[in-house]
């Protein structure tokens, strides 16, 4: 899928540069883009490597295991499968919260180690167990009660409500991973079905 | 409200530490330990970038964005969504920082409090970037078909756009 995505995305871009006569403008996009790609990952490591050390030392505190138990009566309806001393679960409330707070460079960092942990308890190794398609539909989701980057950019441009839109944005991220999690059951039952 | 967005960071730092110390943890020696392992996985994230980007800087300024933008006009225009909000719609599965550069746009341009620039801070805020999420996620631990990802990603972008305009008409 992603493979084809990517190609439609330079297929369908290019031949709409020929026709439009913009070929030239786009080559030099796509080379800004090279760039660009180097400064983002340059500017979000030293952010990735602190984060992975402080979460090392959580780690080692056994603040992770701590964090879990404490979140497990809700962590166990959503992931039945996996054990409640599993270190997956930990991992999965400390990007889960991340994302709650808005510390989306945060999530990222927590996210990896969250998605090594399921793929580790996975069945089918290099296929998506369950766990993980309910994992990614409440990361996608993106639940947020501090989307701290829009409140910035309304600061920023002068805004006398900077933080109002902070509910009306968790009703629709609510709304849209209850969706998400709609069309894994739906999908997941269709699935047995099938194999009936 | 502020005081928690400027106060997450720095707390969690701090429970971190003085937890670790307290645990016992040589918490100087694990934080380097834990950094060498963030460098790796950084580096093993920057061709996830490098195509990414590109796709996109290619669909972008060739206009083909913006053709597909138009193809859709007929659908928003019955749906009332503003022309301006549905390319932040049709950009944000694709493009996390897309779509929050389109929106600084768009406030700047029609005012953080107008109904525009509430609107489309609420668009944007709302769900995390599909694709993003799909190929760093799976990417890190080398799975290669997403499978119903895709559709499951798309379809609660699609509800959560569709309730967030829902609202903003409401304020």
């Amino acid at each position: 899928m992603i493979n084809k995505i990517w190609l439609a995305l330079f297929f369908l871009g290019y031949l709409v540069a020929g026709a439009t006569g913009r070929v030239e403008e786009t080559t030099l996009s796509l080379i800004h883009s090279m760039e660009e790609s180097v400064k983002f990952i340059l500017g979000i490591i030293g952010f990735l490597s602190f984060w992975s050390g402080l979460l090392r030392i959580t780690e080692e505190a056994g603040i992770t295991t701590w964090l879990s138990r404490v979140l497990n009566p809700v962590l166990n309806r959503l992931f039945p499968n996996i054990p409640s001393d599993s270190p997956a679960l930990g991992c999965i409330t400390l990007s889960l919260s991340a994302n709650l707070l808005g510390l989306s460079n945060a999530a990222t960092p927590l996210g990896i180690k969250a998605m090594k942990e399921l793929e580790e308890l996975n069945p089918t190794p290099g296929e998506i167990s369950e766990e993980i398609s309910i994992y990614l539909a409440l990361i996608m989701g993106g639940i947020s009660i501090i989307p701290s980057t829009i409140i910035a950019i309304r600061a920023q441009a002068g805004s006398q409500h900077p933080t109002s839109i902070i509910f009306p944005m968790f009703l629709a991220s609510l709304a849209g991973t209850c969706t998400s999690l709609l069309v894994h059951h739906i999908i997941k039952k269709t699935q047995r079905e099938g194999k009936r | 409200m502020k005081l928690i967005s400027i106060w997450a960071i720095p707390l969690f730092i701090l429970i971190v530490l003085i937890c670790g110390e307290y645990k016992g943890v040589k918490v100087y020696e694990s934080f380097i330990k834990g950094a060498q392992d963030g460098m790796k996985i950084g580096f093993q994230l920057f061709p996830l970038f490098l195509a990414i980007f590109g796709g996109l800087a290619v669909f972008n300024a060739s206009g083909a964005l913006e053709l597909l933008c138009r193809l859709f006009l007929p659908l928003t225009n019955r749906l009332g969504i503003p022309a301006e909000i549905l390319p932040l719609g049709l950009i944000k599965p694709l493009s996390g920082s897309g779509a929050i550069g389109y929106t600084a746009n768009l406030v700047q341009k029609h005012g953080p409090d107008s109904f525009l620039g509430t609107m489309a801070s609420i668009v944007a805020g709302c769900s995390e970037t599909t694709f993003y999420v799909i190929t760093v996620y799976l990417g890190v631990v080398g799975i290669t078909r997403p499978k119903h990802l895709v559709l499951m990603g798309l379809l609660g972008d699609l509800v959560s756009f569709l309730v967030a305009i829902m609202i903003s008409r409401q304020l």
